[in-house]
This record gives structure tokens, sequence and C-alpha cells, in this order.
């Protein structure tokens, strides 16, 4: 014979006055929807070095870098040079790019027309944990 | 049309990404306990090393040209994987993911440009180089993207007209389904190629290769037999080779909790709930008297709960365990139904009862707990400090750059 099977109710009936805010309700603050705009395209990097002082970047911060977008000329970016990652500023000039250190005691990168960047992503937003 | 959008080398490019100073340099990664390569860089393959080879045979070989040797990193590839699904997703408005590495999709009337703007897209989003097959059915699509491969643009748009020249150059054994077994059988009988194959009447194929068979050949012949459909999982398992062999029963329980404990996570996070346990051990297939004990446990309701799992998990350890040097051990959960669905029996042993309300009121708790702290932070008694990833040997480790804060690469 087949057992007879039923639903089993766990929700008990609450009785008393609702909020009159309940329907006013909204999610809570999220950084994620703040940081991670394309979730899938962002990773995050830690910042070694302060090459990027003026720009308020430095030695220890996290790097949210979205891949998705296109890079423009000013954008804070990533990019791979001589076989490691560099945080730097791209400045589009005449058909050629240059990656500018925010720190005077820093040279520019400039990447000849027939060599080709390796862009890692674009820098969105920094995040620094202070205590 | 139907696309495969398949990775390449998918581990090697995955310990790639991060490691800009790898770009030119050969890759392998090993299987679980370091013991063979299981995926390579195409620098690794024009060595002429192979897919499978043992690491000690190739060693020597591969320090020479200064290749980079990894174990296998499943967190970052899970990762990384998702990554790429999701951004498939994005740019193609549909996908089916297939493995942990490719996924078939649909595209109507594409054109190569198209095309190729996904594939680069892709590309550019991740970061992991892919290549895209497109043909009428999927079979034909996985043939498509072995084409792809080859060609600089990483894509191939497989025709009606040009289906029947790739069939012809195309082994029959290098046919999605066609196994090692009908391959050698079908060799047997004359046929070498796809096309030989399709020339073949269907109630031969039948009778030699079964309706399986049959229906790779319609796929062959450019009718669709294997559908787009969503992903459903049947069943989870949960294995490991162990690096020396475990013997006495607490080692053996110690691993079916890491099981257990490995399984309720992926159950939990398909919002499904098992209502079987299976567990097996093997001994050394190497040895005269290989052995594999197995034991089932029917649960009374569907769990996706641990300790509930490794109850069942550990009766099961209790019916098969026999001193023996075992060298894996493996839990399946099957069954799986919807969680919440559960459906109260009328007369519900009190007890039962007790059990599951625990059960429903505890789960959610553990589960927040490990989602803030990490899995390590809540784990059941009888696994101690362990999870999975303790219990191999991983000698060449990377980090697990994408899900955890200490471990993020280092930029300049």
């Amino acid at each position: 014979m087949d057992e007879l099977l039923v639903p089993f109710f766990l929700e008990t009936v609450r009785c008393g006055f609702p909020s009159p805010a309940a329907d006013s309700r909204e999610e809570s603050l999220d950084f994620n929807t703040l940081l991670f705009k394309h979730k899938a395209n962002t990773y995050c990097l830690r910042c070694s070095g302060d090459s990027m002082k003026l720009k308020g970047i430095f030695s220890g911060d996290i790097l949210v870098v979205d891949r998705s977008i296109r890079a423009k000329s000013g954008d804070v970016i990533v990019a791979e040079t001589g076989g490691a990652f560099t945080v730097k500023t791209l400045l589009l000039k005449e058909g050629k790019a240059i990656l500018h250190p925010e720190n005077p005691d820093f040279a520019d990168i400039v990447i000849a027309e027939e060599e080709e960047l390796v862009l890692f992503g674009v820098v969105t937003a920094v995040v620094r944990v202070i205590r | 049309m139907i696309g495969l959008c398949d990775c390449n080398s998918f581990y090697a490019s995955c310990e790639r990404l991060f490691r800009p100073d790898l770009r030119r340099r050969a890759v392998v990664v090993l299987s679980n306990n370091d013991g063979c390569i299981v995926a390579l860089s195409s620098e690794a393959k024009s060595l002429g090393i192979r897919r499978g080879a043992p690491l000690f045979e190739e060693r020597e070989r591969l320090e020479q040209v200064g290749a980079a040797i990894f174990s296998s990193n499943y967190t970052l590839y899970q990762d990384l994987s998702d990554r790429v699904m999701a951004t498939l997703l994005s740019l193609v408005g549909n996908r089916e993911v297939y493995s942990i590495d490719e996924a078939f999709f649909t595209l109507e009337g594409p054109t190569q440009s198209q095309a190729e703007q996904i594939r680069n897209e892709l590309i550019r989003m991740t970061g992991i180089p892919v290549s895209i097959g497109l043909a009428r059915t999927k079979t034909l699509a996985k043939l498509a993207n072995h084409e792809g491969k080859r060609l600089p643009s990483g894509v191939m748009i497989l025709t009606a007209e040009q289906e029947q020249g790739l069939l012809q150059r195309t082994r029959i054994g290098d046919v999605w389904g066609i196994g090692r077994r009908r391959e050698e059988m079908l060799q047997k009988r004359g046929i070498r190629t796809a096309y030989d194959f399709i020339c073949k009447d269907d109630r031969w194929i039948e009778k030699h290769c079964t309706i399986t068979g049959l229906q790779t050949a319609w796929e062959l012949r450019g009718k669709k037999a294997v559908s787009i459909e969503v992903e459903k999982s049947l069943s989870l398992c949960s294995g490991i080779s162990f690096e020396k062999p475990k013997e006495s029963f607490e080692e053996l329980e110690q691993s079916l909790a890491c099981h257990c404990a490995t399984l309720s996570a992926k159950l939990t996070k398909r919002g499904k709930q098992a209502r079987e346990v299976t567990v097996a051990l093997y001994t050394s297939r190497f040895q005269d008297d290989y052995q594999c004990p197995s034991a089932t446990v029917v649960l009374s309701q569907g769990s996706d709960y641990t300790p509930t799992l490794l109850a069942a998990a550990k009766a099961c350890l209790v019916a098969i365990y026999k001193k023996a040097p075992y060298k894996a051990s493996r839990v399946w959960v099957t069954t799986l139904e919807q969680q919440g669905l559960h459906q109260y029996r009328l007369f519900e042993p009190e007890l039962e009862q007790k059990r599951i309300g625990q059960e429903e009121r505890l789960s959610p708790v553990v589960q927040e707990i490990q989602k803030a702290y990490g899995r390590r932070a809540l784990v059941c008694g009888t696994a101690g400090q362990m999870l999975k990833a303790d219990l191999m040997g991983q000698a060449f480790l990377s980090p697990r750059y994408t899900t955890d804060w200490k471990a993020l690469p280092t930029v300049r």
C-alpha cells in the first residue's frame, strides 16, 4: 500500500500591531552593489609600493579591477610590464600609450607603437581597511 | 546554430591569469596528489608531453625548459569557470554549462565577425582564452570547436556544405560520444572516419552501437538528437585518493566526514536535498586482492545537513568496514529533491519529528556561520580540523587568488 503524504506547515500566525514602516522597508546598503558593478569580470589585487601615492593609492590597498570596462586616457589601470602587474595612470598621446606613475620619484613607462600594451583591467575603486 | 565555447588549456590558463611572468612559459597542472599531468599549456604540448603522463617521467624535461608545475587548485578553477560562464551568458543570452570549461549555446544566423566578437569580448572580460565552434548540432559543434582551436581567429562556423569534408578528415575516435571500446569495434569493421560511420544505415548502427550510437550518427548528419537543456544533476559525488593508504576505521570515517561536508555545501548551493547516501572504499587496483566494498543508506527524509549525511555514511562504513589498506574513499548522494518540498508522513515517529525540526533550525545557522567565517569555522567533530583539500598531497599549489583576501595577486 502507498504511504499517504501530507504537507506540514511550520509558519505560525502572529498577532499584534504591524509596523507602520514595514511597507517602506528597503534592503540595507550592500557594498557589493557599489564595488562590483560587473561581478563576473571584477578581480581584486593588492597594491605594493607607492608609485601612485599622489592619487591616494598606497601600499597594501586593495584595488578593485574591472576587465569589462574599456580603458580611456586618464583611467587608472593595471597592465603587464616585464612579467609583472603594474598600476599606473594610462595616458594616450599621439598614438602612444604612456603608463604614468602618480609619484615624481618614478619615471613614465612609454609603450612604443610596435609594442602591445597588455591591459589587465581598469581600477574602479580602492579599498583600505584601517582597523 | 548551436555553439560550443571551450576554454583553451583551462587549468593552465587559470594558473597563468595572475602570473604575467608565465605568459610564454610552459605550464602544467597535476592531478590530485600530484600524480599525473592533467592539463598542459600549448608550450608544454609542443614539447611532446602528453596528458595523463606521470610527473616523475616528465619532471626532468619540464625543469630543463623552466616549465611551471602546479597542483590542482580547484577553488581557483571553479571561480574562474563561474566567471566565464556568467560572461558568456551576458554576451549570448543563453548557455548550457557542460563541464568546468565548456558550455553550449544557441545563436541565430551567426556571422564570422559576430562569433569572433563574442570570443574576443569573452577573452577580454575574463582573461581566459576560449575557442568557439558553431554548427547544426552539438556533436558537430564539438568538431567545429576542435577545428576552431587551430585557427588564428579561434572560431569555426561549420556550414552544412563543409560538414562532409570535415567528417572525412575526422577519426571516428575523435567524435564526441564514441568511446575507446566502441572505436576499436568500429575500426575492426572498417570504419575509420566519422564519414564512414554516417554512411552506415540506421539499423546497422543501432545494432552495433545501441541507440546512443544512433543518436551520435543523427547528430553528425545534422539532425539534432541531443537537445540543449538545463543541467539536471541526479547525483553528486565527493571522492579522494589518499596519499598513503588508510586502514583504521577512524581515519576512513574522517575522510567520509570531509566528503559529507563537501556534499552538504554542494546540495545547499543547488537548493537540493538527498534521499540516499552511498559509500565506497577502494584498495589499490594494482594489487591482486583489489576490493571495492560499498553500501547505501536510504534516509527517511531528504537532507543537506552534514551530521545527517555523515550519520548515514557512517552506517555504511560500519556495514562494509574490514581492515585493509584503502587507497580511496568516495561518497555519493542520490535521489535529489528540491529543498523545502519535503513531505511529512502522517504518523511520523515523534523522535524523528524532533530530529527534523532540529535540523531545520540548525542547518541555516551552520550555513550562515560557514559563509561568514569560512568552511573551517564550524565542522563536524569527526572531521577534526580537516577539509578535503587537507587530505590531498599538493606540493605545488598556487594561491586561491580570487576567493581569499590573504591571497590577492600583487600589483606594483
